[in-house]
C-alpha cells in the first residue's frame, strides 16, 4: 500500500500541473451534478418499512383515515375568554380561509374541524337535534352566550375543541397528501397574520401539531446546515491562519474539505440518493474530519523544510509525503471503517450516512495525497517570518512557535508525572461508569426547537389549554364483521379508555363507545344516567345507522372501520417526550394482555407517540451496536496496519475512553440520550482514531531514530502532537459556531464534536505516551534495538 | 301537477315526461327549466338498494322500501315519504318519516323509529348540503336544488358516449355553496341527464354522477345512480327496482304511529 502511495506521490510531484488540471476537470464534472441532489425532509420516510410502528401507522391511516392534524389555537385571556364576538368571528374567518387554501384538505367537516364546522348533537324531549354550533358569524352577545352554554352542556367538546376555562379554542386542519408541510406552515401562518392585521383583536393565535413540527423541523435542518457551513468555514480560515500564518496553510486543507464534500454530495446526486434530515449533518462532519489530513501534511511540510533549510521544494514535498502517506491512508481507512459500522442500523438514512461519510473521507484522502503535494511543488518554499527569525536566532523547532513551546512543556510534564495522569484516568473511568449508569433515553422532536421559537411556544400553550397534542392509538382488530357492535366489546373499550385516562400525561380519549354512549343519552331524553352502553346489539346497530345519516359516509371512520371489525381508541397525550410515553406504553401493553383475550382479537399500538417511541428505540439500540462494531473494526484494522494487536489496543483506548466520558458526562449533566446525541457520539470514533494513529505512527518513526524515551516523547509531541493539537483546535472553534444554530440538534452536534475533539486530543497525547513508555511494545521498540526504515 | 323542487339531478323515484318541446335556440336556463318542469305521479312505491363502497373496496349494503306521496300544497304539505330498512338484519324495520312543506323556508319534519329502542324520535332536519342518509349524495344532489339557485350556460352540443347531448354548466349564485360548478350531460331527445361532474370550491373535480334510466309505466325512472367521490375514493350506488306509480297510498301510512309497525305486509 505504502509503496503504491509513494509511487503515486512521485508521479504527482513530477507532473503537478496535470494533477491539478485533472482535479479541476473532475471537480467541474461533479459540480455540474450536485444540484441534482434531492432533499427528503419527511421524517416518516426514514422509518424502516418493516418496522411495526410504520406498518401500524399506515394501517391507521388506511383503515381509519387518521392523520395528524395541524392545530391552530385561538387564545383570549380576557374576562370572557374566547366567548366574545371578535374572537368567534376570528375562528370563522380563519376556518373559511383554510377551507379554500391549497394544500389543506377540506373535503369533509372531519378534515377541517372548528366551532364553525362542528355540529352539536342535542337530546330533546321529543328526540334528537343536530345543529351547527356556529354556521354564520354571530351578531349578538345573546347568541354568544347560547353557544357557550351548548358547548359546556356537551362535554365531548370541552377540553378538545374549547378549553375547560373557556379561554381558548382550536381549529384542526388536515394537510393534503404530498403537500410539503414546512411550506404549508408558513402559508397558514402568513394567512393568519394577514387576518390578524386586518382585524385588531387581542386574541393570540398559535400554530402547532405534528405536521407543523415535522415540516418546520425538516425545513430548518437543511437550512440551518446551509447557513452554518459557510460560517464554520470562515472560522476555519481564521483559525488556520492563526496556526499556520500562511495562505497555503489555509487554502490547501480547506480546498480538500470543500472539494471532497462536493464530490461526496455529487456522488449521492448521481446515484439518486437523497439527503435526509438526519444526514444533513454529514457535510459538517466531513469538514471536521477532512481537514485533518491537510493539517498533518502541512504541519509536516513546515517541520521538514524548517529543519532542513537546504532542501529544494521537490525534496521537501517528497520527504513530507513519504512520511505522511502511511498515516493518512491508515487514518482515512480506519475512520471510514468506523463510519461504515453504521451499516448495522435498521434505518436506511443512517446506513447512507455511514456509507457516504466513509466515501467522503476516502475522497479527502485522495485529494490530500495528490492535490496537496501537487500544489505544494508549484509553490515557493515559504515559512512564516516570525518562525524563521526565531529559528535563525538559534531556537530549536519545538521552541520556535507558541504551540511548540506549549507541547514541549506538556510532553515533559506527562513524562515525569505519569503516575498522577494514570491515577486521574482511573478516577475518570470510575466516575464515568457511575455517569453511564445515570444516563436515560428521552427524545422529543419538539425539544429540538429553541424555547423561544413560535412552534415550541405554541405547543406549550396548547398542551396547557387542551387535552394534548400527541396522539397514541390503540387499535383492536377482530376477524368478524360487526364485532364492534357487540355491547361486551364496547364496554371493554370503555374500560380501556378509563384506564388510559388515569395516566396524568393522558389528556383525554376518544372511541366508538363514547359515541354510542352519547347517542344512548340523546335518544333517551338526554338523561345523564343513560350515558351508558345499551344492552341490545340491535340498538347499537340502529344508533350507528342513525348517526351515519347525520354525517358524511366516512364520518365514523376514525373510530371504527367500515365493516365494524376494528376499532381505534385515541388518547391525547400532553407531552411528546419518549420517556413518559415509554412508561405509558409499557403499562398499557400489560393491561391489554390481561384484559383482552387474544384468540380472535389482535391489538396493536400506533400514532405519533408510538412511532416516536419505536423510532427512538431503534436508533439508540442501533447506535450502541454500531459503536461496538466500530470499536472492533478499528481494533482489527489498526492491529493489521501496525502488525500488532497491542497497537490495535492502543488505538482503541483513547477513542473508547472519550466515548465513555462523553456518555458519562451526558448522564451526569442530565442530557438525555436521544437521536441526535446517539448519532453524533459515533463521530468520536472516526475522529479520535485519527489522532491516535498519527501519534503512534510518529512515535514509531521517532523510536527508530532515537533511544531516549523522553526525546522520542518530546519529538512526537512537538510534531504529530502539534498537528493533532491544531486539528482539534481548528475544528473545535469551528464547531462552536453551531451553538448559534436555530435547532438544538445542531447545537448539540457542535457541543458534541467540540468536546469529542478536545477529549480525543487529551486522551491521545496523555495516555498514549504513558502506555507506550510503560509497556515498551515490540512494534515500537523492536527487540535487538532499533532498525532503520 | 308541476313539481317545483326537482332540479337537474333527479331523485330516483321521480318521473320525467317523455317529450318536452324542443327548440333550436334553447339557452342553458331554458333547457334546465324544461328539465325541471315535468309531470310526476300521485304516489310511488319502490325498492332501493344502497351500496356504499369505501376506497378500500369494503361495502355496506342497505335494502330499503320507499313510499312517497305528492300532496301538492294540500294542508301546506309538499310531499311525504316513508323509508323502511329491510336489511341488514340488525336494522330491519328501522323507519324514517319525512314531511316536506310548500314553504321553502320551512324545514322538513323528520322522525325516526328505532325498533330496538321501541320509540319514535324526532330528528332535526338536515341541510341541503348535508349527506343524504350517509351516502355520497347530498340532499341537493338528490333533487332538492332549484333551477334559479344556479346560472346555467349551454356549453356545447356534442356526441358524448354515443349520445347526442347538451352540455350545461351550472354555477351557483351563492358563492359560498359547496360546489364551484357542475357540468351536466343531457340526452337531447328525451331530456335525461346521464352524467354530472361536481367541482369543489377550489375548482377541483369532486364527484361524478352517472345515471342509468328505465321506463316504467311510460315514464323514465332512474334504474341505477352511481356517485363517485374522486377525492375520498368513496362511492355510492343506488339501484332502484319494483317501481310502481299511482298506488293510492293511504295518508295514515305517513304517520308516527304507522312507522312503528314496520314494513307493510
Amino acid at each position: 500500500m505504502n509503496n503504491i502511495a509513494n509511487k503515486i506521490t512521485e508521479k504527482v510531484v513530477n507532473f503537478p500541473k496535470i494533477t491539478l488540471l485533472l482535479t479541476i476537470i473532475i471537480t467541474i464534472f461533479f459540480f455540474s451534478k450536485v444540484s441534482d441532489l434531492k432533499m427528503e425532509t419527511n421524517i416518516e420516510s426514514m422509518l424502516p418499512k418493516k418496522m411495526d410502528a410504520y406498518i401500524n401507522k399506515n394501517k391507521l391511516e388506511d383503515i381509519f383515515g387518521v392523520k395528524d392534524m395541524i392545530v391552530i389555537g385561538i387564545v383570549n385571556e380576557g374576562p370572557d375568554g374566547i366567548f366574545n364576538l371578535k374572537s368567534l368571528s376570528l375562528v370563522k374567518e380563519i376556518t373559511d380561509r383554510l377551507k379554500l387554501m391549497e394544500g389543506i384538505n377540506s373535503r369533509t367537516n372531519d378534515d377541517l374541524v372548528s366551532l364553525s364546522t362542528l355540529d352539536n348533537i342535542l337530546g330533546t324531549e321529543e328526540g334528537m337535534e343536530v345543529t351547527p354550533f356556529m354556521e354564520e358569524f354571530l351578531q349578538t352577545m345573546e347568541e354568544v352566550r347560547k353557544l357557550k352554554k351548548s358547548i359546556y352542556d356537551n362535554d365531548m367538546f370541552v377540553g378538545s375543541i374549547v378549553s375547560k376555562d373557556g379561554t381558548a379554542t382550536i381549529i384542526l386542519a388536515e394537510a393534503e397528501d404530498g403537500t410539503p408541510l414546512g411550506e404549508l406552515y408558513f402559508k397558514v401562518k402568513g394567512a393568519i397574520d394577514e387576518i390578524l392585521k386586518a382585524r385588531k383583536t387581542n386574541d393570540k393565535v398559535y400554530i402547532a401539531g405534528r405536521p407543523v413540527i415535522e415540516g418546520v423541523f425538516g425545513l430548518y435542518m437543511p437550512q440551518d446546515m446551509q447557513s452554518m457551513l459557510p460560517l464554520i468555514i470562515i472560522i476555519l480560515v481564521v483559525v488556520l491562519f492563526l496556526t499556520f500564518r500562511s495562505l497555503r496553510g489555509i487554502f490547501l486543507p480547506l480546498l480538500v474539505v470543500i472539494i471532497s464534500t462536493l464530490w461526496t454530495m455529487s456522488t449521492m446526486a448521481i446515484l439518486g440518493i437523497p439527503m435526509y434530515t438526519i444526514t444533513t449533518m454529514m457535510p459538517v462532519i466531513l469538514v471536521a474530519i477532512g481537514v485533518a489530513d491537510g493539517i498533518h501534511i502541512l504541519s509536516k511540510y513546515y517541520d521538514e523544510f524548517l529543519e532542513n533549510p537546504g532542501e529544494d521544494r521537490k525534496t521537501v514535498v517528497l520527504n513530507t509525503m513519504h512520511e505522511m502517506n502511511a498515516p493518512v491512508i491508515m487514518t482515512s481507512i480506519t475512520s471510514a471503517a468506523g463510519f461504515l459500522a453504521n451499516l448495522s442500523s435498521q434505518m436506511l438514512p443512517i446506513r447512507f450516512f455511514g456509507i457516504f461519510t466513509a466515501l467522503g473521507i476516502i475522497y479527502a484522502m485522495i485529494f490530500s495525497l495528490t492535490f496537496i503535494p501537487a500544489a505544494l511543488v508549484l509553490m515557493k518554499l515559504y515559512a512564516p517570518r516570525g518562525v524563521v527569525k526565531r529559528m535563525k536566532a538559534g531556537d530549536e523547532l519545538n521552541k520556535a512557535t507558541f504551540s511548540g513551546r506549549f507541547l514541549h512543556f506538556f510532553g515533559n510534564y506527562i513524562f515525569h508525572r505519569h503516575r498522577i495522569i494514570a491515577a486521574t484516568t482511573v478516577v475518570v473511568i470510575f466516575v464515568s461508569f457511575y455517569g453511564i449508569s445515570t444516563i436515560y433515553v428521552d427524545a422529543s422532536l419538539l425539544s429540538e426547537f429553541r424555547k423561544d421559537s413560535p412552534i415550541r411556544q405554541a405547543d406549550v400553550v396548547l398542551n396547557k389549554k387542551f387535552s394534548g397534542t400527541t396522539s397514541l392509538n390503540v387499535v383492536i382488530e377482530t376477524d368478524k364483521t360487526d364485532s364492534m357492535k357487540s355491547p361486551d366489546m364496547l364496554r371493554k373499550i370503555d374500560m380501556l379508555q378509563s384506564y388510559l385516562e388515569e395516566f396524568p400525561d393522558v389528556g383525554d380519549t376518544l372511541s366508538i363507545s363514547e359515541f354510542i354512549k352519547r347517542m344512548n343519552r340523546v335518544m333517551n331524553e338526554d338523561r345523564s344516567e343513560m350515558e351508558i352502553i345499551p344492552d341490545s346489539r340491535e340498538l347499537v346497530a340502529q344508533y350507528l345507522l342513525l348517526y351515519s345519516f347525520s354525517g358524511d359516509p366516512e364520518d365514523f371512520d376514525d373510530v371504527v372501520d367500515y365493516e365494524y371489525k376494528q376499532a381505534n381508541i385515541r388518547a391525547n397525550i400532553h407531552t411528546d417526550h419518549s420517556r413518559p410515553v415509554a412508561l405509558i406504553i409499557k403499562k398499557l401493553q400489560k393491561f391489554i394482555l390481561g384484559n383482552f383475550p387474544s384468540e380472535n382479537t389482535k391489538i396493536y399500538l400506533a400514532g405519533t407517540a408510538y412511532t416516536m417511541h419505536s423510532f427512538v428505540d431503534i436508533i439508540i439500540r442501533g447506535q450502541i451496536l454500531s459503536i461496538i462494531i466500530a470499536i472492533i473494526a478499528i481494533f482489527l484494522l489498526t492491529s493489521f496496519e501496525f502488525h500488532s494487536f497491542f497497537a490495535g489496543l492502543l488505538n482503541i483506548i483513547p477513542v473508547s475512553l472519550s466515548t465513555l466520558v462523553i456518555y458519562a458526562a451526558m448522564g451526569l449533566i442530565g442530557f438525555p440520550l436521544e437521536v441526535g446525541t446517539a448519532l453524533t457520539s459515533g463521530i468520536a470514533l472516526g475522529v479520535g482514531v485519527d489522532y491516535s494513529i498519527h501519534f503512534i505512527n510518529k512515535y514509531r518513526l521517532e523510536a527508530q531514530k532515537h533511544q531516549e524515551t523522553l526525546t522520542i516523547t518530546l519529538n512526537t509531541m512537538v510534531t504529530a502532537g502539534k498537528a493533532i493539537f491544531f486539528n482539534a483546535l481548528v475544528v473545535t472553534i469551528g464547531f462552536l459556531v453551531l451553538l448559534k444554530a436555530n435547532l438544538y440538534p445542531q447545537v448539540k452536534l457542535g457541543i458534541m464534536v467540540a468536546s469529542v475533539m478536545m477529549l480525543c486530543f487529551c486522551t491521545s497525547v496523555t495516555l498514549l505516551p504513558i502506555l507506550i513508555n510503560s509497556f515498551k511494545p515490540e512494534f515500537i521498540f523492536p527487540k535487538g534495538g532499533s532498525y532503520e526504515a | 301537477m308541476k313539481r317545483r323542487t326537482i332540479s337537474l339531478v333527479l331523485l330516483p323515484f321521480f318521473i320525467i315526461p317523455v317529450s318536452i318541446a324542443f327548440s333550436a335556440e334553447l339557452s342553458g336556463l331554458d333547457i334546465m327549466t324544461n328539465v325541471d318542469q315535468r309531470e310526476d305521479g300521485d304516489d310511488q312505491i319502490s325498492e332501493a338498494v344502497f351500496t356504499l363502497i369505501n376506497k378500500r373496496g369494503k361495502k355496506r349494503i342497505r335494502k330499503t322500501i320507499r313510499y312517497w306521496k305528492d300532496y301538492d300544497g294540500k294542508n301546506s304539505f309538499d310531499e311525504k315519504t316513508v323509508i323502511f330498512f329491510k336489511s341488514p338484519p340488525d336494522v330491519k324495520n328501522t323507519g324514517f318519516l319525512n314531511w316536506s312543506y310548500v314553504d321553502i323556508k320551512k324545514d322538513d319534519d323528520q322522525w325516526l323509529y328505532l325498533p330496538a329502542l321501541r320509540k319514535v324520535r324526532r330528528i332535526s332536519s338536515s341541510g341541503k348540503e348535508d349527506s343524504f342518509m350517509g351516502t355520497d349524495f347530498t340532499f341537493d344532489d338528490m333533487g332538492d336544488r332549484q333551477v334559479e339557485e344556479d346560472t346555467h350556460n349551454l356549453l356545447r352540443s356534442e356526441i358524448h358516449e354515443k349520445i347526442d347531448s347538451y352540455v350545461i354548466e351550472s354555477v351557483p349564485v351563492d358563492k359560498d355553496y359547496m360546489y364551484s360548478k357542475k357540468v351536466t350531460w343531457l340526452e337531447k331527445n328525451n331530456w335525461i341527464d346521464y352524467k354530472t361532474m361536481f367541482y369543489d370550491r377550489k375548482g377541483k373535480i369532486l364527484k361524478t354522477l352517472k345515471t342509468r334510466w328505465q321506463m316504467v309505466q311510460e315514464v323514465w325512472v332512474p334504474e341505477q345512480m352511481h356517485m363517485l367521490n374522486h377525492q375520498s375514493g368513496h362511492q355510492t350506488t343506488i339501484d332502484v327496482s319494483n317501481v310502481r306509480f299511482n298506488n293510492n297510498i293511504k295518508d295514515n301510512l305517513f304517520s308516527k304511529k304507522r312507522i312503528k309497525r314496520g314494513i307493510k305486509k
